[in-house]
């Protein structure tokens, strides 16, 4: 229709609309294999029809093809001619998978080019006992049912006023969609009150709709009016205006009706009052409730936020000093109080764009069903994957790196967690295994927890494969504690596993996962008991723009270590600091812990001697399931930072993640607890 | 002079004093002056890296030209000022002795380096200058940056 139009301006917005509707396509079909409901079917439908009508407006053919083709064996799984199987799950998935390639293909420019001549091929076959629905204008009238949030609202709405609904069909050759739209909507609402439309009024604009779109709305006229009215804008094919009732919704006669001809109960009469007076319940739905923001805008944002946070504290600090100084001046106190007013409103602020930014875990929690079902299915073992929390929400840096380590440990739980269904059912235990993911927030962190009921990590054979890859001695190994020996898990070429998979077992893979985690400043935890299970804990922080820290002095500068990373401080007497293999160490709890001595770490050109002490303040740090004690010249208290990074001119500088500034205006360097650990080894 | 001249048309410089010499900056690479505050030094970095500064909430590295150009380091003192300036990794500040004015210098008033100007090493300057009967080290700033 208009090929001269500039695409690139809808790409985005094709893009994410394919991301929504994929996903709600993946994760109903999941659900659909459980408890296969007419409605769930209908919302599928609904999805792959949305793809195809706008990967076809974007000239995405393969894409529409493939959509089309699913469309095809729904819509028999709808009529009932065709009966859901694990195959025809399994070929769908799979075409998701490869909708998903295309569209990241799309995304990258590389254009659309990828192989689905088999997933078609095997839809084909599963469609082609029955005749293939033909382009019916039936799925179209399907899609402009309103959604059931919409629905609902317009079934308040029907109380107190009949709802009229029209359905537009534009001409194919329509130039000027919206032009139509706009002359539609106009009408309703002269004299009337538009509720609702399908697809939303933001699409109706972007003109992402193919050629039908419908109006919900109240007024005054009646129908026959309206019909009249309406006929008139041009490039139509048909304009078709009835009350709306609820459940009609699939009755509609699929023909192109001429408005005259639409005939249906028309109370007419109704003709009560204007608009004014119509204090109508129903919201208007799905206009104006949202706003996409791109994430650059956020993050500048946060940016700004982070500065004002700086000045707040400066602004502050000063009025204490002004305050110490002009004790009984008026004006010091009204300063006073206008500061407290600032940081109480930077504080909102920095909370809502904080807000603003963070995701649902369940973002993550998404991919998991569909992982494991596949998993399990090529396996053979049960599987019950339980997802708690999903609503648990946090900062969308962090949402993006969790996601492959949660991943990992998902999959190493069903892989040698839990048992095959025949060893389970022998052992005494539900054939299928649980696996329960859960999320939750605990003060500044969220913590996930993946537990399974499997039969547990066996510490004898960790020690003994640690020992095998040369992680460590024979002798030193049967020294370790059986926690001790859980850690080699996270070793790099280490596997349990008897024999390699293709899933895992290669020793890669847990590793990788604490390296994630520690590079977002988390700690994982890991649990198990023989035959009952493993828990895997992992705390990672919220946010990653803006930490709380424990600033401390070494060599007369500050240093922030996060508070994420600090298990505890501690005083420590010189006695109580012994030496092994010329390492110092203290003993914490029956727990050897290594001391580091920060200024030997932190070494700067005015470089001062450290006076002998007494007793030094040690914080002990974890990263991941290690522990270390920083020993620090001074404690000085716990503030919330801004992260900033280094300057590319200093390079990377080992043991400083960045740099923050403090409520006095000076620098100070943010410890990289990871750096310390490498740095504190060699 | 047989080789091209430093300065192809009329230049402004940022002159500045370092121990007791002179030193020309090209004016446009110079973003700001501000007095000398808290450098907080970072640790395990080269020694010609004095620290961060915090300008107005950004945090920028500051060098120190005498460490730079191996000259006796000397007490900042009340005239000692940083010296902001544009590099290729963003905004670096230069501690200098004392900024001391800005001048306008034609083609003719530079000379490529003569080898006697020891005092700095050679492949940071660009060339040297004479203004009333004193002598002008033109820096060659994005060299004596680069680390």
């Amino acid at each position: 229709m208009s090929a001269d139009l500039d695409m690139t301006q809808y790409l985005d917005l094709f893009l994410q609309e394919a991301d929504e509707q994929l996903e709600i396509l993946e994760q109903e079909t999941l659900k659909l294999e459980r408890e296969p409901t007419p409605d769930r079917l209908n919302l599928i439908f609904r999805a792959a029809h949305t793809l195809k009508g706008s990967s076809r407006a974007m000239g995405f053919l393969n894409f529409a093809n493939l959509t089309h083709e699913m469309e095809n064996v729904l819509d028999q799984l709808r009529a009932g001619t065709l009966k859901l199987t694990t195959e025809i799950a399994n070929a769908l998935l799979n075409c998701l998978d490869s909708l998903c390639a295309i569209r990241s293909n799309i995304a990258e420019g590389k254009g659309e080019q990828v192989d689905c001549s088999t997933q078609i091929a095997i839809l084909q076959q599963f469609s082609a006992e029955d005749s293939p629905v033909a382009e019916s204008p039936v799925p179209e009238k399907i899609l402009l049912s309103p959604s059931p949030e919409t629905e609902v609202a317009l079934v308040a709405a029907a109380e107190e006023k009949p709802v009229y609904q029209a359905h537009f069909s534009l001409r194919s050759d329509c130039v000027m969609k919206f032009v139509r739209v706009f002359m539609a909507i106009s009408i309703v609402q002269d004299g009337g009150e538009l509720l609702a439309s399908v697809p939303n009024t933001e699409m109706l604009e972007e003109e992402q709709f193919d050629l039908d779109f419908a109006l919900y709305f109240h007024h005054e006229d009646s129908r026959e009016m309206l019909a009249t009215k309406l006929a008139g804008i041009g490039e139509l094919e048909s304009a078709e205006v009835k009350i709306w009732e609820k459940s009609e919704s699939t009755s509609a006669s699929s023909s192109t009706t001429l408005p005259e001809h639409a005939t249906k109960v028309a109370p007419a009469s109704k003709l009560e009052s204007g608009k004014s007076d119509a204090p109508t319940p129903a919201k208007k739905v799905e206009t104006g409730q949202t706003v996409r923001v791109d994430v650059a805008r956020l993050d500048e944002l946060m940016n700004l936020v982070g500065e004002l946070v700086i000045d707040r504290t400066r602004v502050s600090q000063i009025g204490t000093m002004l305050a110490a100084k002009y004790e009984y001046d008026e004006n010091i106190e009204a300063l006073g109080e206008t500061v407290g007013h600032i940081t109480r409103i930077t504080a909102d602020l920095q909370d809502q764009i904080m807000k603003a930014r963070m995701l649902p875990i369940e973002t993550v929690f998404n991919r998991f069903p569909r992982m494991v079902r596949d998993l399990a299915q090529k396996i053979g073992k049960e599987i019950n994957l339980e997802l708690v929390g999903g609503e648990t929400e946090l900062d969308r840096s962090v949402i993006e790196v969790i996601g492959d380590p949660l991943l990992h440990i998902l999959r190493n739980s069903i892989d040698h967690g839990i048992e095959k269904p025949e060893i389970r059912e022998a052992a005494g235990k539900p054939r299928s295994g649980r696996v329960v993911v859960s999320a939750r927030h605990q003060e500044n962190h969220i913590v996930i927890d993946i537990e399974d009921d499997g039969g547990g990590i066996d510490h004898g054979r960790v020690r003994e494969k640690a020992v095998q890859s040369g992680l460590v001695s024979k002798e030193a190994a049967e020294r370790l504690t059986e926690k001790e020996c859980l850690q080699f898990i996270f070793a790099s070429g280490l596997s349990t596993a008897a024999e390699v998979s293709e899933v895992s077992g290669r020793g890669v893979g847990m590793d990788i996962v604490r390296s994630n985690i520690q590079r977002l400043g988390g700690i994982i935890d890991v649990d198990t008991a023989i035959g009952e299970g493993t828990k895997f804990s992992l705390r990672l922080p919220l946010t990653l723009a803006i930490i709380r820290g424990l600033l401390v002095k070494v060599s007369g500068v500050v240093y922030v270590i996060p508070l994420g990373s600090v298990i505890e401080t501690l005083n420590v007497e010189n006695r109580q600091i012994q030496t092994v293999h010329k390492q110092e160490v203290i003993v914490i709890r029956g727990m050897t812990t290594p001391l580091v001595r920060l200024r030997n770490i932190f070494t700067t050109r005015n470089f001062i001697a450290e006076t002998p002490k007494e007793s030094h303040y040690v914080v002990i740090v974890g990263l991941a399931e290690l522990r270390i004690g920083l020993v620090v010249d001074s404690l000085i208290g716990e503030q919330e930072v801004v992260i900033k990074s280094l300057s590319r001119f200093c390079g990377d500088v080992a043991g400083v993640s960045g740099a923050t500034i403090l409520g006095n205006g000076n620098v100070a360097l943010i410890a990289d607890v990871n750096g310390i650990f490498s740095s504190g080894r060699n | 002079m047989s080789a091209a001249p430093t300065l192809a048309s009329s230049e402004q410089l940022v002159v500045f004093r370092l121990d007791n010499e002179s030193y020309g900056i090209e004016i446009f690479r110079v973003n700001e002056i501000i007095r000398l505050r808290e450098i907080t030094p970072i640790p395990r970095t080269g020694h010609h890296i004095r620290g961060l500064v915090n300008l107005r909430g950004k945090t920028i590295p500051v060098v120190d030209l005498h460490a730079r150009f191996g000259l006796i380091t000397i007490e900042d003192s009340d005239s000692t000022r940083i010296i902001v300036v544009e590099s290729e990794h963003g905004n670096v500040g230069i501690v200098v002795d004392e900024v001391k004015e800005v001048i306008t210098l034609t083609p003719e008033q530079v000379e490529q380096t003569p080898a006697l100007v020891a005092n700095v090493g050679t492949e940071f300057v660009r060339g040297v200058a004479k203004q009333d009967g004193q002598l002008i080290t033109l820096l060659n700033l994005d060299k004596a940056l680069d680390s």
